[in-house]
């Protein structure tokens, strides 16, 4: 707890952002969580073309935003390999 | 448009040999990052091994090789004799790197009654420190002494110098260098545009007007120009040092221990770059000094052909600490450093490097490369490894860990790419993204890569819809469509989409490494797509698009 504490301070002192990826649990509570509600992968059609598009609910929750979050639809990636707007 | 100066280079040829006490008569080679760095001259440079060749290749042609590992300290070490006994010379030698040294000869050939006299009695001189290092008087090739208008020449002379030495006169530089080939300018892009217009030759390539040179292959070209036609590399370009550019460390108590000074000087190195940088300039020769407690003071210069970079620096001062440290009792000091100094001794304007908005080398690449600089100044060389892109057809092949190497600070380094760990976790899923502008790899996985390649692929089922197993026949097409996913200990998921099957046939002329694969890609009812690979009869889910 302490160690993540310090090493929270320290990355707001240096400008940085520490990312913390997987379920695991942190033992210091995130100023920003974002995870992934529903996700639709598009592309493959019986046995034709390759995945290409993914449609990305991302819920977003922490400090500043609503208890239950903000939800926003993603395409990640788009069509173009970067994520885009729905 | 004066030629350069009188410039004596020394060369001792196959130099990481000879430090490893390898004689020219005795087939040998030295590696160095898995790659072949230096041959003896007979049985192994005749049966086609040549520099940059991978240990295995090298072996193939010349069975019987013996290999060695690159010792740099102990080059390093042993040279710091070589350059010392030069002292009886001039005390102006510059080293280029272990085995290659330079000076100015306009001093000394005073002394020793003309240039024929002085490369007679460097030659006595580096003799005689040769044999100090190898032992005995075959058990090293000699060295060759080249003397020429300016340094580029003069090392071109020493590498031609059959017999031991050759001597360029005045002037003559153009006809000696007329008839050697463009490749020897180390600019490997230019010379081979150069070849494919025609122009082979150096000569060939100082035949053209210098300004059209300039209009069309910008300063390097300018740059190579110039040297192909024996003037002088950056005459007009060096300027005088501002006195205020010299950095320096102070011990505290006094370093005996190479590592502990090695390690101050990696800053100092960074700091010199801050500093030169700074004021737009660039150093292409610098001055290491170092005082003992007992007030000596050793000196030391190192030179570059190109621009010394932070890392670089550092290099070059752990070489000369190494030789001065743990060299013969001759010209080891005879107490611990107390002050070490770097001084910049020719610099010129640098060329600029504009850092990129986005992408490219920015402010935070330099800070990364810092950082892990730092980090391996702690643990050592060789303990940070960064992530760099390759060519691969499965997504696992497609990274690969190497040694961070001070080198790439130049922004090679992508800020999110450093990692600053030994090992990938073990246990955990790589992460891979798609690198930009990767040349094309046939039967590479097409983009977007997946989120989680696993180490240990998942078994799992693939069931066609009257449950039936699926698999691949010899033409590669399915038994059945693919209808239900039955991963080992897992809960049935209904395929929605799929594509595929693409086979991919490697390695199918090596019978003991070959590999034959069949991927699908699958997107299953809980909206994650997998990749799945279908080999020797057996499915298992490789990577996660999740």
């Amino acid at each position: 707890m302490g160690d993540a504490r310090r090493l929270a301070a320290r990355c707001r002192e240096r400008g940085s952002v520490l990312v913390h990826r997987g379920d695991g649990s942190w033992p210091a509570r995130p100023d920003l969580s974002l995870a992934i509600e529903r996700t639709t992968w598009m592309g493959p059609d019986g046995g034709y073309g390759r995945l290409r598009v993914r449609q990305a609910r991302i819920v977003a929750s922490g400090r500043g935003l609503p208890p239950a979050g903000r939800r926003v639809d993603l395409l990640l990636p788009g069509p173009d390999g970067v994520p885009a707007g729905p | 448009m004066t030629p350069g100066p009188r410039t004596l280079v020394v060369r001792c040829p196959d130099w990481p040999l000879t430090v490893q006490g390898v004689g020219p008569g005795e087939p040998a080679l030295v590696l160095f990052a898995g790659q072949v760095a230096a041959t003896t001259i007979w049985a192994p440079r005749r049966a086609g091994v040549v520099r940059g060749q991978l240990r295995r290749e090298a072996q193939s042609r010349c069975p019987g090789v013996r290999v060695l590992e690159r010792d740099e300290a102990r080059e390093a070490r042993c040279f710091e004799g070589v350059v010392s006994a030069l002292g009886a010379v001039t005390p102006w030698v510059e080293v280029q790197r272990p085995g290659i040294c330079a000076f100015g000869v306009r001093g000394p050939v005073g002394l020793f009654g003309g240039e024929v006299g002085l490369v007679d009695r460097t030659a006595q001189v580096v003799a005689v420190a040769l044999g100090a290092v190898a032992r005995s008087a075959d058990a090293h090739p000699g060295c060759r002494i080249g003397l020429a208008d300016g340094a580029f020449t003069a090392d071109l002379a020493a590498r031609s110098a059959a017999g031991g030495s050759l001597v360029v006169p005045p002037a003559g530089s153009p006809a000696f260098l007329a008839p050697l080939p463009v490749s020897v300018l180390g600019r490997p892009g230019l010379a081979d545009v150069l070849v494919r217009l025609g122009l082979v030759t150096l000569g060939a390539f100082a035949a053209l007007p210098a300004a059209d040179v300039l209009a069309r292959f910008g300063s390097e070209g300018r740059d190579a120009h110039r040297l192909a036609s024996g003037i002088d590399e950056r005459p007009s370009e060096v300027r005088p040092t501002p006195p205020d550019l010299a950095v320096s460390a102070a011990f505290d108590p006094p370093v005996d221990q190479v590592d502990r000074a090695a390690f101050a000087a990696r800053a100092l190195a960074g700091d010199l770059y801050e500093q030169l940088s700074g004021r737009g300039l660039a150093c292409t020769r610098v001055v290491v000094e170092a005082e003992t407690e007992h007030g000596e003071r050793l000196a030391r210069r190192w030179r570059d052909e190109g621009v010394l970079g932070p890392g670089a620096v550092a290099d070059r001062v752990r070489w000369q600490l190494e030789g001065w440290l743990h060299g013969s009792p001759a010209v080891r000091p005879s107490a611990g450093i107390v002050k070490l100094m770097l001084v910049p001794d020719e610099v010129v304007p640098a060329t600029g490097r504009q850092p990129g908005f986005w992408g490219g080398a920015s402010a935070a690449d330099e800070r990364a490369a810092r950082a892990c600089s730092r980090v391996e100044g702690l643990l050592g060389p060789g303990s940070v490894r960064v992530p760099v892109w390759r060519g691969g057809r499965d997504p696992a092949d497609r990274l690969a860990l190497v040694p961070f190497d001070g080198q790439q600070a130049d922004g090679s380094v992508g800020a999110g790419r450093v990692i600053g760990r030994a090992e990938w976790p073990t246990g955990t899923d790589r992460i891979v993204g798609s690198p930009d502008g990767d040349p094309p790899w046939p039967g590479a996985l097409p983009s977007p890569s997946p989120a989680a390649v696993h180490v240990a692929p998942v078994a799992v089922r693939v069931l066609d819809a009257t449950g039936r197993l699926v698999v691949v026949d010899g033409r590669g097409t399915l038994s059945g469509l693919p209808h239900v996913l039955v991963p080992d200990g897992g809960p049935d998921l209904r395929i929605t989409a799929w594509a595929g099957p693409w086979p991919v046939d490697e390695r199918w002329w090596d019978s003991l490494r070959r590999r034959r694969r069949v991927r699908l890609q699958v997107v299953a009812d809980d909206g994650t797509a997998r990749l799945l690979v279908l080999e020797v009869g057996r499915w298992a889910i490789a990577a996660t698009y999740d």
